[in-house]
Order: structure tokens, then sequence, then C-alpha cells
């Protein structure tokens, strides 16, 4: 199971943020920036293209204006008008018709709008059409003529009737009027298809009416598109592109137009919106999908990098956590690897074998120490013991000389220090233990214990003011009673032949927690200073160090120190070390006490 | 004598036997009759269940080859409640297991003569159901 704090988690957490974060930043912030760029680029070119369909339209009708100008303009033509010659009128009309591929019928009348001449459809001759605009309007005027879209009855297609006067002296004889095929118009218009599906061009006389279409059946029916927002605008003669509703076709359609000048007719290119931006659509799905394979991508060296560089971290860290114990480091390491996690492995896995060979040393070191302690504990207490009391029985041998009865007392004390030495030195083995299991302990029995097993010489007089008050309780060891007993005891042995030993304990408090403060004052022969300062330095003693007074309050301040107290020492009377000693053991109070 | 009847006697259980003669001596020189002398503590209940008169005191030491003195004390009770045991040993550790498995006090080694008579007087002088 990955931890979430593990450095493994988090190298995959930050690699994926490292490689993942900046393109996904980079994409959205392209996405937005291009979207705009892409919608612009796709409202450019619906305007580029309504603008060439307008300037196609102006050309087309540019060019079948100048036809039929040249034509009028011919005085042939102008003479047989005049004159009715009607031979010569359908030869010219029909050349006319014939020699070019913009006009499917063309057709002359003379000022009465009387049908003089008519091809390829010869019986419209001596029709009377003054009613039409494309005859009386040049008649009227004098000037040319473009009509919207006609549904010709005579030629039964849609037809753009572009019409010019036959002037002859200044006065109109007749009118040449030409009919534009529609539908070929159309196939020129569609000639420039950009090929986007669901685009529609679409050119619009003055009126809106529809003069060509993608949809035929808009140019067969005319359909009038003037109700369009945009055909508005090109009606005022604007040029632009925009949303607006299509409400011919129906929904929200992108709309390019541009007005064909001097004809007032107008050009469109309109789609529909969610045709129109399909490729913004398009954008945003490719960058999504390329998000998606970056991520896997990005997930892919994540998983490389956890693998090739944390996980071999990961790994050291799991032996560091067996070192020393039964596991075996070499389980979690790889060794074969050149680079600096490879050398890491190895110089731990000397590390973990240089502390393995230390600890079974030390292990073996313990052994051996805890050896010599239990022979001086129980084997050099026997021996002891054996000395003291044949000692004591030489000592009952009569006639002794009072120098051969202080021999013996001399080795009777030596025992007891030696006993004393032994008790000390296993008190520190217990304390430097790992087992530490502590209880409730009231210093009153513990002073009362110490006081009851205090066996002073025969000639030495101790007396203890010492006022019992039950309820002192710390936590601690039994063997905390040691650093009482070896205070009292020396204060007895380190003095002279009456010694007082006045004991009294206090409640003090140290950085806000409660302590038992225990005061051990003796009038014996104090502690020079010059001792003093080392006297709590086991392994810096030197020769000034009192003869077995050291060890006794060497471990009594350890034993203090390991349960949270202190044991310091002050003079009686300070400034004067030979008026006595006073031993202050502060001990905290149990908690809850 | 030392105002104690002494019935049994005080048996001595120590594997040295130095301070076996040593105890002897100077219990006899008290005149403190000697019930028996056993080097360990199997010795020891092998004694102290052929004696047709118990010892009134036991002096057991506690580390002792075969069996230690806590599991000789222990049988011993168990085959006589009313005997007294003053356990003496050289590793002041043992004291509480000695007091719980039923000693009647514990003196630790090295210890002086008179201690260890005036110890063996006062226990002597305890009630029979006694124990400290």
């Amino acid at each position: 199971m990955i931890r979430l704090n593990s450095i493994k988690f988090k190298s995959v957490v930050y690699t994926l943020l490292i490689l993942i974060v900046p393109l996904a930043l980079l994409g959205v912030l392209s996405t937005f920036y291009y979207q705009n760029v892409i919608k612009q680029n796709i409202q450019n070119d619906c305007l580029e293209e309504a603008k060439t369909v307008s300037a196609l339209t102006a050309n087309y009708l540019d060019r079948a204006l100048l036809y039929l100008y040249g034509q009028t303009e011919s005085s042939r033509l102008i003479d047989a008008v005049s004159e009715r010659r009607i031979d010569d009128i359908d030869t010219l009309v029909e050349r006319t018709e014939g020699s070019n591929s913009l006009f499917y019928w063309v057709f002359v009348t003379d000022e009465s709008g009387n049908v003089l001449s008519s091809e390829p459809y010869s019986n419209y001759v001596g029709k009377i059409i003054d009613d039409k605009p494309y005859v009386s309007e040049p008649l009227r005027t004098g000037k040319p003529y473009i009509s919207g879209p006609v549904q010709s009855n005579t030629s039964g297609k849609p037809a753009i009737f572009i019409s010019i006067p036959i002037a002859k002296n200044g006065s109109n004889v007749g009118v040449l009027v030409g009919a534009l095929d529609q539908d070929q118009y159309q196939d020129i218009i569609y000639r420039i298809e950009s090929g986007v599906p669901y685009e529609y061009i679409y050119v619009v006389d003055s009126s809106g009416q529809i003069v060509v279409h993608n949809n035929r059946d808009y140019m067969r029916s005319s359909k009038n598109f003037s109700e369009l927002q945009i055909i508005g605008n090109l009606k005022n003669g604007g040029e632009g592109v925009g949303d607006y509703e299509n409400t011919i076709q129906g929904g929200r359609w992108l709309g390019a137009y541009s007005p064909v000048r001097d004809y007032n007719w107008g050009a469109v290119v309109s789609l529909p919106l969610s045709e129109a931006y399909r490729p913004v659509n398009n954008a945003i799905i490719a960058f999504l999908g390329i998000l998606i394979f970056l991520s896997i991508l990005a997930a892919g060296i994540a998983y490389l990098v956890s693998r090739h560089i944390t996980k071999p971290i990961s790994s050291i860290s799991a032996a560091t956590e067996v070192v020393g114990k039964d596991a075996d480091v070499h389980d979690y390491l790889s060794y074969d690897r050149d680079d600096e996690l490879g050398r890491l492995a190895r110089s731990f896995n000397d590390m973990s074998d240089r502390i393995a060979v230390a600890r079974e040393k030390l292990v073996g070191e313990k052994k051996r120490s805890d050896l010599y302690i239990d022979i001086m504990g129980h084997d050099i207490n026997n021996l002891n013991q054996v000395i003291m009391s044949n000692v004591e029985m030489l000592q009952q041998t009569e006639g002794l000389s009072d120098r051969q009865k202080e021999y013996l007392t001399g080795v009777i004390l030596a025992i007891d220090d030696s006993a004393n030495l032994i008790k000390n030195v296993k008190a520190i083995q217990i304390i430097a233990s790992e087992s530490q299991e502590t209880t409730d302990l009231d210093i009153n029995d513990i002073i009362l214990g110490c006081i009851n097993e205090i066996h002073p010489p025969d000639d030495k007089k101790v007396t203890f003011k010492y006022q019992p008050q039950k309820g002192l309780i710390i936590k601690a060891m039994p063997i905390i009673k040691l650093t009482f007993c070896n205070v009292v005891e020396n204060s007895v042995k380190h003095s002279g032949p009456a010694v007082t030993i006045d004991i009294n304990v206090n409640d003090t408090y140290m950085n806000g927690r409660k302590f038992y403060e225990t005061r051990i004052t003796d009038n014996g022969v104090g502690i020079p200073e010059s001792i003093k300062g080392s006297l709590f330095t086991r392994f810096q003693q030197g020769p000034a160090m009192l003869p077995g007074r050291g060890l006794g309050l060497f471990s009594a301040k350890m034993i203090a120190e390991k349960f949270g107290g202190l044991l310091r020492i002050e003079d009686r009377v300070p400034g004067d070390y030979t008026k006595g000693t006073i031993v202050v053991i502060a001990l905290p109070v149990a908690e809850g006490r | 004598m030392n105002g104690v009847e002494w019935g049994g006697g005080v048996a001595i259980v120590d594997d040295e036997r130095s301070i076996v003669q040593i105890y002897r001596e100077i219990l006899e020189a008290m005149s403190i009759p000697i019930a028996f002398v056993a080097f360990d503590g199997e010795d020891a209940i092998n004694k102290f269940k052929e004696s047709k008169k118990k010892p009134q005191v036991v002096l057991m030491d506690y580390r002792m080859p075969v069996m230690n003195g806590i599991q000789a004390s222990i049988s011993m009770l168990r085959i006589d409640p009313s005997v007294k045991i003053i356990f003496i040993s050289a590793d002041g550790s043992v004291r509480d297991e000695a007091m719980k498995a039923g000693a009647a006090t514990f003196i630790q080694k090295p210890a002086s003569l008179k201690d260890i008579v005036i110890e063996v007087v006062n226990v002597a002088k305890m009630p029979p159901h006694f124990t400290s």
C-alpha cells in the first residue's frame, strides 16, 4: 500500500504535476486564443468568399452590359431598327444571341415596345411589351436597365433581363434586351465554392429577391430574403460578417455579405453556426485527445521515475528500519546499479554490516559485563561473607592487642566498601539496562528504610532528625532507594564519632512541574570545593577523589536523573565546607498526585 | 537459650562449605542446635523430610547447584508451613522473590555474624503464622 507521505507517492504526483500542469495551462490558454483565431479566420474566409462572389457578379453584369452596349452602338442595328428592316434586325439579333454565351435569349423592340425580332423565341415577335419595365424604363430614361429575376413564360426559365436603349440622333428608336441565363450564372458562381459542407452562397437583388442560390427552388420561386437581418445590412450598402437568426432556413447562422457595387445587389455566404465553428470544436476535441495522451505519457514517465529513482530510495528507507533487527537488509537493496543510488545501496549495506558486527560485539560485551557483575554480585560477596565471618570469629579471640583489633576492623570496613562498590555497580547496570518498569513509591518509606538499614559502628553515635510524612509519591524503580541510602551512608561514614543527619522534604517547582525536594544535611567532614566539581564525572575522576565516596554519590545522582530528578551538593554553612554537607535530591511528583 | 526454646534447631543450607562451617560454629557457640546442614536445595528438602523434629529456622542461600533456595523454600513450607526461613544471599535482587516465596526475612551478604544471629533469634520468636 502506498503511503500518501511517501517519497514514491510524492514523486509520482510531482512528476505528473510538472508534466501535466504546464501542458494543461498551455492547452487551455492556446485553446482560448486559437478558438478566437480560428473563428476570426472562418469569418474572414466567409467574407472574402462573399467579396469574391460580389466581384464575380459585378464582372458578369459588366460584361453583359458592355456586350449589349457594343451592339447598340452599331449603326447597322440603329438604322435597321429606325427603318424597320426586319431581316437585318433578325440577322443582327441572331448574331448577337449566337455569338456570346451570356444570353440565352435576345430580342429587339421598337420605341412602342413592339417586339421586332426575337432569337431563339421567334413566336415572341409582334408582341407589345411596353408594360415590361425592362422595355419601358430604358425607353423612358434612355439608360440601361437590369431587371430582377423574372420567370419568363416564353422561355419557361428564370431570367435577368438587361436592356439597352437604341438611340438615333438623340431619340430612342428601340430597345435591345438580353436575358441572362441564371443557371449558367449559378455555375459560374459556384466555381468558387469553398467545399465547406452546408455552406450556402447566394446573390440577391436590390429587393432582396434571390438571383442565384445553391437551392435552385429558391431561384425558381424567386424567394425573397429581405426579412433576414444581413439582407437589411446589404440594402444599406453594408459589408461584413456576423451571426444572425435565419428565419427562413431555421437556426442561428453565420453570414458574410458584400454589396455588388453599382447594381444594388448583394452577395451572401452563409452556413449554420454549428457547421461554421465545427473546426473550433474539432480543435478542442483534438486538444483533449492530446492532453489525455500526454497524461498517459506523463503517468508512464512518473511510473518510470518512481521505479527507477524513488523505489530504491524507499527500499533503503525500509532497510534503515530493519537495521539491527532480525530482518536481512540485503532483501531491500539493489546493488547492481552504477549510479549514486547503487553506491548508496552498497554504502548502506557496508554500514549495516559494520553495525551488525558492532552490535554483535556489543551484545558480547554486554554479556561479559553482566557476567562480571554477576560474579561480583554473588561470588565476591560470598567470599566477602567468608572473610567477614572469619574476621569476626578472629575478633573473638582472647588476648588480641588493640592494634590487632584495629587491623581486623579495617578488614571488615574494607569488606563493607567492597560490598557497597558491588551494590553501586549493579545499580548502574540496572539503570543502564533497557527495561525500566517504574511504579509508585513513597519517599517517606524510602527514607525510613534507609534509616533502619544503617548499622553504624559501635563507637559512632548517629542521630537522625526526620519527621515522617506519608504520601510523598514518586514514579520510579525500587533502585531509587539507593540514591537516598548512599547519601545517608556517606553522611554516616564520612563524619566524626557523632553525626547528626537532618532530613526534610518540601515541595518545589521546576519548569512548571512539582518536585519533592529532599535535603539531607550532616555535620560531617564536608566535601572540599576542589573535589565537588569532579565528583559526578565518574570517568574524569582524578586522584583527588574521596576514597570510597565517589561511586556512591555518582550512582545516586545517575539514578535520580534517570527518573527525571536531580542531585546537587551544597555546604551546610555556605563558604565553609568543613561544617558539613547538604545533599539535595529532587524528584518529580508522580502524575495525578 | 536466648529466650527461645530450641526444639528442632536451625538448619543451614549453603553450597559454600566455609560459610556453612562459620554459621555452624557461631550458632553452636550461641548454644543454638543445628538441625542439619545441606549443600544444595534438593539435599535440603530430603533432609528436611527425614527430620523427625523439623528445624524451627532455616538459613537458606539462594544460588546453589541442583535446586535454588526459592524452590527449596517453597517445598519446605509446603511440608511444614511453620518453618521460618531466613534468606541469606549475595544477590540482593532476589529479595522480593524470596519474600513472596514465604521467607521470614532477607539478609544480604556480606552480613555480620552478629546481625545473622540476631535475625535467627528474632525469627525463631515469631509466632508460627508470621511472615514479614
